[in-house]
């Protein structure tokens, strides 16, 4: 379906080419890029550049990332417009992107958020910039749009977070649909009257020593397509309100931009209800971006309400954090990272000292590596949890058996949790990973799991060399969008909505999995020998024991998890209910604490003697505690 | 590299500087006989003496003596005076065998790299062009350019036209001085491309026209591109007085010496009227 062009270009256009449930896949032409396949992911870049891929690595990438982002923004100084204009090729001149297929400007930073520090008005919009705060109307906006010569743009939106007041929301709304026709009416005039070359005609402005091997780029008239901008906070009526409106304008636009996500409304079903009402009232033809949305999970539900575009701080935020992206794309992925964690278990420089240390005070481990390793792992888990989770409950009817992939991953996830990852991510600058030779995930076929090791990239980071985010960033690339090339092929395959369940589900009992390995790594940690019985935190409804709080703090900072969709707050308990219901819907949760109360109470910690007095007083103390006061629950 | 008793050359302290240039000998002579790899790798010995061209000798004496595949001149880039520099320099690689590679360490200014070139040195290293790249300074002919600086702001020329590196095909100026140092790696590494580019142009050229047997004349067309007024250091003067390099038309303005070039003196000089020992050097002049 074309998009009409206000200034009768050869038009860009966005045809819909697949539907699952209200998923959608389609295909964006610009005029001077290669078609981009949506859904899709844009390349975060900040004043004009990523930030840690120069272009030949970005060529590196398969994948190959052909659509930025740019921020309006950052462009309103240093360099100012002018500047950007007297170049006279536009972003893809001046940011020498002249192998994109889509250079979107955009309003709003996804890795940082730079309004609200003081009020906007309805003349113009108060942001901060790397010069400091500024307030922005819709010519000054314009004028860097202008230069900028994107493919797509953004309105100028009234940006507010989701906890805004009704009237705030209100007036949101009033001045993004105004600035919203005033910058409509701005692009018009820019283009006025100037010639518009056909694409064929397209001639390249020369300046000093422009290199004639540089593709065509646009000439100083030509002004890119408007999204839309629709704001209304946490309302849904105006949120509801401004997407009519902004509807009305339809025409005029090559598709709408949903602002104000990702500003502390509930990932679950209260963004969903915001999302649908707004889009409900947007035509399906149109092109959709979203800004501030790109976690895996988030990302899968805005796609399942049909949106096409989003920008990304997701791997930004990996990458600087030193992690490299590990979550499973597939199904058999995650098979495979499963079984190659149990494989490596036992590996680690830290596991070898603890097993040499437990080997030392433990008189019965006399077996082969393999053997060793079992031990190892068995070590790892609580004996009696071990055996709560595996044998089934003689007091109810349904069997609370978790089935071996859940232990699996509960093994999985205490092995990455001790090593401060989880089974989304891996932690480099831990350094259990000084001596791994083998890539940052094992069948990856990115360029750093080609060419590099763990233990390199561990020392990278170790030694604060640049190279580290680079390597870095590009298997996070690579690893993000190939994910939404798995979002594009289930669309294409009409079985979206499956795959979204599946990546939740498995998402959630990761986070399960990592919140009980953390909350029994916290209990593990308060001896240096696994003797007698230990077992997480107290039963439903009352966690008493300083040593169960402790535990419960882990669970519910692990539930905190950019690939988890469970709400903040859960206890130990519930998340295990999570990890069952995701192998077996039938179980509860009470059978599970009555399976274990059925053999010795839960909450009854004992430590050999040769290990108390290792123990600080206090902790001691905890013990004696948490004993005392498991015996009267008891009674 | 064998391991050498190395002494910052702004050291005023001559009995520690003979201490290190024997100590170096009996060192090499350790690392040779701990050398187990003599026909996989080669172990060259590193020239020291500091700034006393009697210790030079000394140490050129023991040290070619050793008959290694290489050797270094070491105890140099550690912010001693030019004229000390270069005049050490010539020292060592006049005192080396010829068929030999001689390799002068931390040496990275391209102005250096040039001047000892010229008196005979093959290899060199630095951190120089890519930390320099890092502040965003960039290496082009003409010396330098701080990209950070207001004047390259609306500047839409690449760094170098005579540069064919990836950053020169598809960036400018301008573009760089928007994006330098913003804790923004990639601009970090765009012109961190160009400087070692830059920098490996420059030793090719040098190789060409020693082959072309044009090597003087392309030395003095590289001092007319650096220094357009003729203000030619007075310390690279004086080295190419000794590498046989006339630069009559290029080294037309009269310069002073500057307090750098004093003769025993250095960047933090302290004792300012204690020279070094006779100089050979001086001597033979």
């Amino acid at each position: 379906m074309l998009i009409t062009n206000v200034s009768q270009q050869p038009s860009p256009s966005f045809t819909l080419t697949a539907k699952s449930g209200k998923a959608r896949c389609g295909t964006l032409n610009t005029v001077f890029g290669g078609p981009v396949l949506t859904p899709a992911s844009l390349m975060y870049t900040r004043r004009g550049v990523t930030p840690n891929l120069v272009p030949d690595m970005l060529r590196r990438l398969d994948p190959n990332p052909t659509a930025f982002q740019v921020d309006v923004l950052h462009f309103l100084s240093h360099p100012s417009p002018d500047i950007i204009k007297a170049q006279g090729q536009g972003a893809r001149g001046f940011l020498s992107m002249n192998g994109a297929a889509l250079v979107l400007a955009s309003s709003r930073d996804p890795t940082l958020y730079p309004f609200g520090g003081k009020p906007s008005n309805d003349k113009a919009l108060y942001c901060t910039t790397n010069t400091g705060g500024m307030q922005v109307s819709p010519e000054m906006y314009m004028s860097v749009v202008e230069a900028l010569q994107p493919d797509l743009f953004v309105t100028m939106a009234d940006e507010i977070t989701n906890d805004a007041s009704k009237k705030k929301s209100k007036t949101s709304v009033d001045r993004t649909l105004k600035w919203l026709d005033e910058c409509l009416e701005l692009q018009t005039n820019l283009g006025h009257g100037k010639e518009q070359p056909s694409h064929e005609e397209a001639s390249v402005t020369e300046s000093a020593s422009v290199d004639q091997t540089r593709r065509s780029s646009p000439p100083c008239s030509f002004v890119g397509l408007p999204l839309a901008s629709i704001t209304g906070g946490g309302s849904v009526a105006e949120r509801e309100r401004c997407a009519r409106e902004a509807g009305k304008r339809e025409h005029k636009v090559a598709g709408f931009s949903l602002s104000g996500f990702g500003t502390g409304e509930g990932p679950g079903e209260e963004r969903q209800v915001l999302i649908s009402t707004v889009l409900s009232q947007l035509p399906e033809s149109k092109l959709r971006f979203m800004s501030g949305i790109s976690s895996p999970s988030e990302v899968l539900d805005a796609v399942a309400e049909g949106i096409d575009l989003f920008d990304c701080s997701f791997t930004t935020a990996a990458t600087s954090g030193g992690y490299a992206l590990s979550f499973p794309i597939t199904r058999q992925q995650q098979e495979e990272q499963l079984q190659q964690q149990r494989m490596d278990d036992g590996c680690g420089e830290w596991q070898a000292e603890a097993r040499i240390e437990s080997d030392h005070l433990d008189s019965s481990s006399a077996g082969t590596a393999e053997d060793d390793h079992e031990e190892g792992l068995k070590k790892q888990l609580p004996t009696s949890l071990a055996s709560a989770l595996s044998e089934p409950n003689s007091t109810s009817n349904t069997t609370t058996a978790l089935s071996a992939l859940a232990v699996q991953r509960i093994q999985a996830a205490a092995s990455e949790a001790s090593q401060g990852g989880d089974l989304s991510k891996v932690n480099l600058w831990s350094t259990t990973h000084r001596l791994d030779k083998g890539p940052l995930l094992k069948g990856c076929t990115c360029f750093t799991c080609k060419k590099h090791s763990r233990a390199y990239v561990q020392h990278l980071l170790q030694v604060h060399e640049m190279l580290a985010e680079v390597l870095l960033d590009m298997h996070n690339v690579h690893h993000y969008h190939s994910f939404m090339q798995q979002i594009r092929a289930s669309i294409q395959e009409g079985s979206f909505e499956e795959y979204r369940q599946w990546f939740k589900e498995s998402a959630a009992a990761a986070a399960a999995a990592s919140a009980c390995s953390s909350g029994m790594t916290t209990v593990l940690a308060d001896s240096k020998e696994n003797v007698g019985t230990r077992v997480m935190a107290g039963d439903n409804n009352n966690v008493s024991s300083t040593v169960a709080t402790t535990a419960t703090t882990n669970v519910q900072a692990a539930a905190i998890d950019d690939t988890a969709i469970t709400s903040p707050g859960n206890t130990a308990d519930e998340l295990l209910t999570l990890a069952i219901a995701a192998e077996r819907p039938a179980a509860s949760a009470t059978s599970l604490i009555d399976a274990g109360a059925a053999r010795q109470s839960p909450a009854v910690i004992t430590y050999s003697s040769a290990s108390t007095t290792e123990m600080s007083h206090n902790q001691q103390e905890q013990v004696q505690e948490t004993n005392k006061r498991a015996r009267l629950n008891d009674s | 590299m064998a391991l050498d008793d190395v002494v910052p050359a702004t050291m005023q302290d001559q009995a520690r500087f003979e201490e290190a240039t024997h100590r170096t000998t009996r060192w090499i002579d350790r690392c040779i006989a701990a050398h187990s790899r003599p026909h996989e790798q080669n172990l060259f010995a590193i020239i020291q003496g500091g700034l006393d061209p009697a210790l030079r000798e000394i140490s050129l004496r023991d040290l070619v003596a050793r008959n290694t595949p290489g050797y270094a001149i070491g105890g140099l880039a550690g912010g001693e005076s030019k004229d000390d520099f270069w005049r050490m320099v010539a020292i060592s690689a006049a005192g080396l065998p010829p068929g030999k590679p001689r390799y002068v360490m931390g040496i990275g200014y391209p102005l250096d790299i040039v001047v000892c070139s010229a008196l005979g040195a093959d290899m060199y290293d630095s951190v120089y062009p890519t930390r320099t790249a890092r502040f965003g300074v960039a290496l082009v002919p003409e010396g330098v350019l701080k990209l950070k600086n207001a004047e390259f702001a609306n500047d839409f020329r690449p760094i170098d036209d005579t540069c064919s590196c990836s950053t020169c095909k598809d960036y400018t100026r301008a573009y760089l001085h928007n994006v330098i140092a913003r804790n923004i790696p990639s601009a970090a590494i765009l012109v961190t491309h160009h400087n070692i580019a830059y920098t490996q142009a420059l030793t090719r050229r040098m190789r060409q026209a020693i082959k072309d047997q044009v090597f003087p004349d392309w030395v003095r067309n590289y001092l007319r591109k650096m220094f357009p007024k003729g203000d030619v250091p007075v310390w690279v003067r004086e080295a190419m007085v000794v590498a046989d390099i006339d630069l009559e038309g290029v080294a037309t303005m009269d310069v002073p010496r500057t307090h750098k070039e004093d003769r025993g003196a250095n960047e933090d000089a302290v004792f300012k009227d204690q020279k070094t020992t006779t100089s050979l050097f001086e001597s033979l002049w």
